[in-house]
Parts: structure tokens; sequence; C-alpha cells
């Protein structure tokens, strides 16, 4: 079999960021290669490298022996490279047709020729009863499969399919995988990154795994799945086993308190038979969950399960479709979103969203703008200052002048000053060096012990359930595990919620 | 893959082409049905001409803003290059207009290439923003090179030789030129609807990124979308100039005739076949009816209606036809 790509070295930095680090790549004729990894490894990247959306900052790329690191984009759809984008883009004022008459003129310049090649890979892709429809008319389900149609009107020799079943109902799904292997036995290579496990496990012939930028593994679904390295890339590393018991972060909780002997007890947030939808895809079903009184309840999945959709809901950022939100005796789900953090219900967003261009202080401040916290901010502020002495010092600073550790502690530190009753953390130890993470981890465990109660989601699974009372698993939008965290650890369940095995 | 013979069975997949070869009917239709309006409307001939002229100057400009998503607010460039090259040749070197008008499709190009080749490089609002600086340079210069324009005094053309035995200065012969014109900006629309060509600017207006993943080369196809767009509207500002007689750069080059030309194809619909000229006729002859009925305050009523055309059909007038007859 021949060689269809081979990567040299590649290389993709953002600033100071290494999204791509030195990978190696080769890919031979008729393979179907699996490109897995968490959240930010670079995938998405090295698609991007390897169709020319983007420039290398170092390293060759090869198609098919040819050098084509420096070749445009356009140039290299013409070789045979076709990719869909991950965030679809489809031509939308054009009708469905004529976005495949467009890659179909590129191997077909006769109108005739053109339209008799669209309008066969329009039947083949199942669209042809939308094929006057405009684009933006499609259900995201319809999008994901013009995306697919349109690389493939280029007759493409290599097919980069990027998340094209994520977010897609089981039968649309299902659907999609029996395409990608009919695709395949016509002759094309493919490369695809997919969060949907079990898709991707069963589709690839083989697997590389990267984890932050770098390929730590390769082999077969079997070979990868049970890779200690892999594993350890899912779900996160065994070091700080020992942060539990120390509670130097924060001087003002009394040693050895146990949060559960405390009085002021608070609500009870329950979610019953919660659906909950973006557009047409549906990506909460039936998730029921408890958070009691002083709690620490983590909610772990793989990416795109519905963990942040979860907290959404709560929040009121999402419309709830179906079901209940309890918080004590109110309902969350018929209020708006500031009445919700009125209740005392706080949020800390994945990615933390600070106001970059405000002071560390002023950060702060938003987060008690409501008439309940306004007249405690001072309070409220030494408290936050006392968890984080840190951010006294640099209370003036600009945030965006913080490092990623620091801001996550201001994000946390804004969410506090709502003085929360239910403070709901979005992956905190995301992006963040190992030692940080264990900060961050600490950190968690001292505002629990402030008897603030904590539904936690993370991605570092093995930290989130060493430190959980109790934790849920979620697989495609259903829950599907519960138990206390522990004992979650040792479940092999667990494993292959988020290895797909 | 191997070509497996095709049963087209779906009626949707031939709807699902735009515009067949019906559409240029549609064209010839609209354009003989113009060609009636010296006759019924002899007493406003002028008005006929401007609306005409500018119609067909909008639909050159939407070559480039409507179907290739480029958004320039310097297409007074043209106009002024057309009329001035035009002027300067028959006044200067005694050549006729007509080869003068010739010449001045050749200096737009060469300037469009130029200007092209360095400003399509910046995507989204910078384009648009470089454009008027483009032109704003344009107008500054031909305003102070005094020895070649005649500067801000002005130029004017006081005969010009028959063309074909027809006078150049009547209105009514203004008036078939102008729709010529029109014509030929409208089949070059027409084209751009289902060519090749016309589906990669289309791409590129739509996403570029995705455009580039099909195998489209956007720099070279927005150039060459550019230069076509130029030529024709260079041809436009040749007959303007005539129509004048009398034109200065504060005019020829001006911020407002560049945005108007963009107002025109907006209100009407950018990226159609009629649009432009929809919107030519709204603004210029809804600007005269309201001159004569609302004296005085017509720019403030203008301002209402472009409001209202704005808040209502946003996509233009021509797409409320289209829904209309939907529904």
């Amino acid at each position: 079999m021949s060689e269809v790509l081979r990567t040299e070295q590649l290389r993709k930095l953002f600033g100071g960021l290494v999204a791509v680090n030195d990978v190696e790549f080769a890919v031979a004729e008729g393979e179907i290669v699996g490109l897995i990894g968490p959240n930010g490894a670079g995938k998405t990247t090295f698609f991007n490298l390897v169709s020319g959306a983007m420039r290398v900052s170092s390293g060759r790329i090869f198609f098919q022996g040819r050098e084509i690191t420096h070749a445009p984009a356009y140039q290299r759809a013409e070789l045979g490279i076709g990719r869909t984008f991950q965030i679809m883009k489809p031509f939308p004022r054009l009708t469905v047709m004529e976005n495949l008459l467009v890659g179909a003129y590129l191997r077909h310049p006769n109108r005739h020729a053109a339209v008799r090649w669209a309008a066969e890979v329009i039947e083949m892709m199942g669209l042809a009863e939308f094929a006057s429809a405009s684009a933006r008319s499609l259900t995201t389900a319809g999008r994901k499969r013009l995306e697919v149609a349109r690389a493939l009107t280029l007759s493409p020799t290599l097919l980069l399919l990027d998340e094209v079943v994520a977010g897609l109902n089981p039968v649309e799904a299902e659907g999609t995988v029996e395409l990608i292997r009919r695709i395949r036995d016509r002759g094309a290579t493919i490369i695809m990154v997919e969060h949907v496990m079990r898709v991707i496990m069963g589709l690839s012939d083989r697997i590389v795994v990267l984890a932050n930028g770098s390929n730590i593994a390769e082999g077969t679904p079997q070979q990868v799945a049970t890779n200690p390295d892999v594993i350890t890339a899912y779900l996160g590393t065994h070091e700080g086993r020992d942060a539990r018991p120390q509670a130097t972060w924060s001087p003002g909780t009394p040693a050895g308190e146990n949060h559960s002997a405390r009085e002021d007890t608070g609500p009870t947030l329950a979610l019953r038979r919660v659906q909950a939808a973006y557009g047409d895809v549906q990506v909460l079903w039936d998730v029921s969950l408890e958070v009691r009184p002083g709690e620490l309840v983590a909610l772990i999945g793989a990416n795109g399960a519905g963990k942040t959709t979860t907290l959404r809901t709560v929040a009121r950022l999402l419309r709830v479709r179906d079901g209940e939100v309890q918080f004590g005796t109110n309902r969350l789900d018929q209020m708006s979103s500031h009445d919700v953090v009125n209740l005392g219900v706080a949020m800390v967003p994945e990615g933390r969203q600070l106001f970059n261009q405000m002071t560390v202080e002023e950060n702060l401040l938003t987060g008690s703008s409501l008439a309940r916290t306004r007249t405690l901010r001072r309070t409220n502020l030494d408290r936050v200052y006392t968890l984080f002495p840190l951010l006294r010092e640099r209370r003036r600073q600009e945030a965006s002048t913080l490092s990623g550790g620091e801001q996550q502690m201001l994000a946390i530190g804004r969410g506090l000053m709502s003085a929360p009753r239910l403070l709901m953390l979005d992956e905190p130890s995301l992006g963040l060096a190992p030692t940080i993470v264990e900060e961050v981890f600490r950190v968690v465990q001292d505002i629990r012990r402030e008897g603030i109660t904590v539904l936690l989601v993370e991605q570092n699974v093995q930290q989130a359930l060493r430190i959980a009372d109790r934790a849920y698993v979620i697989e495609s939008g259903r829950i599907v595990l519960e138990g206390p965290g522990p004992e979650l650890l040792q479940s092999a369940e667990v494993r292959r919620a988020y290895l797909g095995i | 893959m191997p070509q497996t013979p095709l049963s087209v069975s779906h009626p949707a997949v031939r709807r699902g082409v735009n515009a067949g070869p019906w559409s240029l009917g549609w064209v010839l239709v609209v354009l003989a049905v113009l060609a009636f309006y010296p006759v019924v409307f002899r007493n406003f001939l002028t008005l006929g001409v401007t609306i005409v002229l500018f119609a067909g100057m909008a639909t050159a400009w939407d070559v480039l803003g409507g179907w290739t998503g480029q958004l320039s607010l310097g297409h007074a460039v043209f106009v002024g290059i057309g009329a001035y090259t035009m002027a300067l040749l028959v006044l200067r070197a005694g050549v006729a207009p007509w080869w003068g008008a010739m010449a001045g499709v050749g200096a737009s190009v060469v300037v469009a290439a130029m200007w092209g080749a360095v400003t399509f490089r910046l995507r989204g609002p910078y384009f648009a923003l470089a454009s008027i600086a483009v032109a704003e340079m344009t107008r500054i210069v031909a305003n102070n090179w005094a020895s070649l324009t005649g500067g801000a005094e002005g130029v004017s053309l006081p005969s010009l030789p028959r063309f074909l035995g027809l006078d150049l200065f009547s209105r009514r012969v203004e008036f078939y030129i102008a729709l010529v014109l029109l014509g030929l900006a409208v089949v070059a629309a027409s084209w751009l609807q289902r060519s090749r060509f016309g589906y990669h600017l289309q791409a590129i207006r739509e996403d570029e990124d995705a455009a580039m993943a099909v195998g489209i080369n956007p720099t070279r196809d927005k150039v060459l979308a550019f230069l076509a767009s130029a030529a024709l509207t260079s041809l436009g500002g040749s007959l303007y100039g005539i129509f004048l007689g009398f034109f200065e750069p504060r005019g020829m080059f001006s911020l407002d005739l560049s945005v108007q030309l963009a107002l025109m194809a907006y209100i009407g619909g950018v990226g159609t076949l009629f649009g432009p000229l929809v919107g030519a006729g709204l603004l210029v002859g809804g600007s005269e009816v309201l001159r004569i009925y609302f004296p005085g305050k017509s720019l403030f009523v203008y301002g209402l209606l472009i409001i209202l055309v704005v808040l209502f059909a946003p996509d233009g007038l021509g797409t409320v036809v289209r829904r209309v007859r939907r529904v």
C-alpha cells in the first residue's frame, strides 16, 4: 500500500502555546485512521495544517510523496484533499444542490457534467429531497451531511472528517457510520476526528492519540484503549493523592471540621428527567440528579456528553425542554438566569470568561452586582482575598496579565462574590499545569468546607472522583452511573464511557 | 470514484440548480419594456437616463459587492476614470468619445488590478475601509493635478462628433446607450448566477474558508470580479460624463457617488439580477418625486424611506417580490 499522507516534525505555535508539537504521522492508502485526544489536544489544528487552512510553524507535509507544506488550501483541494469543518461552514444562501455544484465544478468544468456529478453525490448522501432548499434551512444533521457531501464532490483521495457524528441522534449516527464505510470502499483514505468513542473505535483501522499537541500513542483500537498513557491522558493523573487532608489555603476554616457537621445546610438541587436541546439537537435525555446540602458532587463524562449543558440548564442559560430543575422549594427552570443567581446558585464557566481588560478587583465586583449581594460586597471581597491572598496582591492588575492558574482562581473568586449556596464549577483544571491543578482541587475542597455545596464538572476524572462525595457519569446525554466518588474510581464503566470499550 | 449511470430521480435535484436559461428571457423582457420608456415618458427623458444609467452602474457594482460579497465604497473612482479619460482624450487629443471610453475601460482595469492585488488580502470591513481611502486619494490627486485634469475648475465638453450618425447630447440617444450598458451588466449578472465562475464568486461570498477547501483561489477570483466590475462601471462613467457635459473631481470621485451605487444595490437587493435596477428606480425616481411633493423636506423623507426598507426588507425590495410570489 502506498503512502497518502506523511508529516515530519509538524509543529504549530499560537503565541507561546504549542498546539501541535512535532507530530510524525503517516497514512496508507485505503486506511481509516481515527485521531483522538482530550479537549485542546490539537486535533482540529492538525486538520487545519494538513488542509492548508493554517500555516505550519515548522515541519513538513507530504501528500502522495509530494511536498505540500506551503501549498495554499485551494491547491491541496485540487490535489485531492477534501475536508469538513467541525464548525460547519455551508454556503448558507445557496441551495444544497448549488453547494455541491461549487465543488463538482472543480473536477467537471463542463456544466452538464458538474450537475450530473453533484446529483450523484446528493443521492448517495440521501440529501436529494433537500436539493432545492437553501443550506441554511437544513437541520444540524443535514448540515453535517452537507459538509461530507461537499467534500466528496472533490472526489478526494484523502478525506478529513472533523466530528461528523457528534451531535447526531443514534439513527443518524448509524447512517453516517455506514456512509463513511461506503466512502472508504469507493477508494478514499480517511482521517477522522470524533468524540463519539464507540464510533471511532468501531470504524478505525488504526488510532492515533494526541495529547497537548503530541502524538502519545498509536495502534489498533484495542491497543490504544488499554494503553496506560492514553488512559492517563483521558482520565487524569494519580498525582496529588494526598491533597485531601491539607487545608492551608483557607486560614479561616477550623482544621478538621467535617462538612456534614455544619448546621447551615441550605436547599437541595434536584434535576428530574430534564430534556434539553440546542436547536433541533437534543443533548440531554432524562437527566436526573441530586446535590444535597454540603455535598461535593462530580459530574463526569466524555467530551460532548452533556456536562456543560447540564450546568447551563441549572443556571437557566439554556431552556429546559421538559422536566424540572428544583432548588429547595424553587423551580429554577421557570426563572430567569439572574433570579437563579439571586437564589444563591453561581456558575464558574469553562474557559473562565473573565473581563480581560478589567482589573482583578473589578472582575470580582461584577460578581456581586445583584441587590442581595451588593451590600455584602466588602465582606465577600475580604472572604475571597483570604481564600486567595495572591488576588489581593494583584487586585489592581488587569485580568489578562494573570497566569492561567491565577485566572482560574479569579473566576472562582468572582463566583464566590455572589455568596452562593451552590457553586457550579465547569472544568476548573482545564489547560493548567499539574501543580496548579492540585491547587485548584485544594481550593474546591476548601470552598466545600466553608459550607458551600459544589457541583463539579471535570475532565480530570481521577482527581475529581477522589475529592467527590458522590459522582454521576453522563454518556451521550444520559446519566449512566451514579455512586460514591472513590468507588467509581475503580469502575470499569467509567473507562468505558471515556474510551468506548 | 466510478461513474455509475445516474437516474436523477428526485425532481428537487433539478430545481436545486437556480436559474435555468429562462432567466435570460426575463432579462430580455425587462429590457424590451424599458425600451418603450422614451416613447411613453417623452417629457421625463433626463430622469429616465439617470435611472437607467445608475441602474447599469449599480449592477456593475453588484458584480463585486453582491455576487462576490466584497463591499466597495470607492467605485466612484471608476466613474471618474471613465469620464475623465474619455473627456481628456476628446479635448486634448481629438480622439472620438467611444474610443476614449474604451481607453477609460483600459485605465480602470489597470487601476483595479493594482488596487485589488493589494487590498484583497484584507477581509471583511477592512476592504470596505481601504476602498474609501483609495477613492479619496484619487479624488485629491484629480483635484490637484490641474495640468492634467483641469483641477477644481472641472472639464466641459462643448461638442462631440456624431456616433453612428447620432447626436450624443440627445437625451434619447443617451437613454438607449445607457440601456445597452444596463443590458450588458444584467446579462453578466445572469451569467454569474449559473456559471462556474459565478458559483466561485458566490462561494467566496458565503464562506471564504469553505471556498478554498473546495479548490477555489479566492484572491484571483476576487480580482477578476473586480476587473469586470470596474470595466462596466467605467463605461457608465464615460456616458455619465457626456450626460453631464460639465463635471469636476469633487462630484465625479465623490464618496457620495460611491455610497449611492452601493445603496441602490442594497435597497433593491444585492446579488440579484434586477435588484440594482429596482434600487436605482426607487432612489433616483423617488428623490425626484419627493423633491416635488415635499419641497425642503425631501431628504428627510428619503432617509425615512431607506430606514423603512432596511427594517422591512433587509434583503432588498427585490426579495419582497419573491417572497410574495412564494406565498
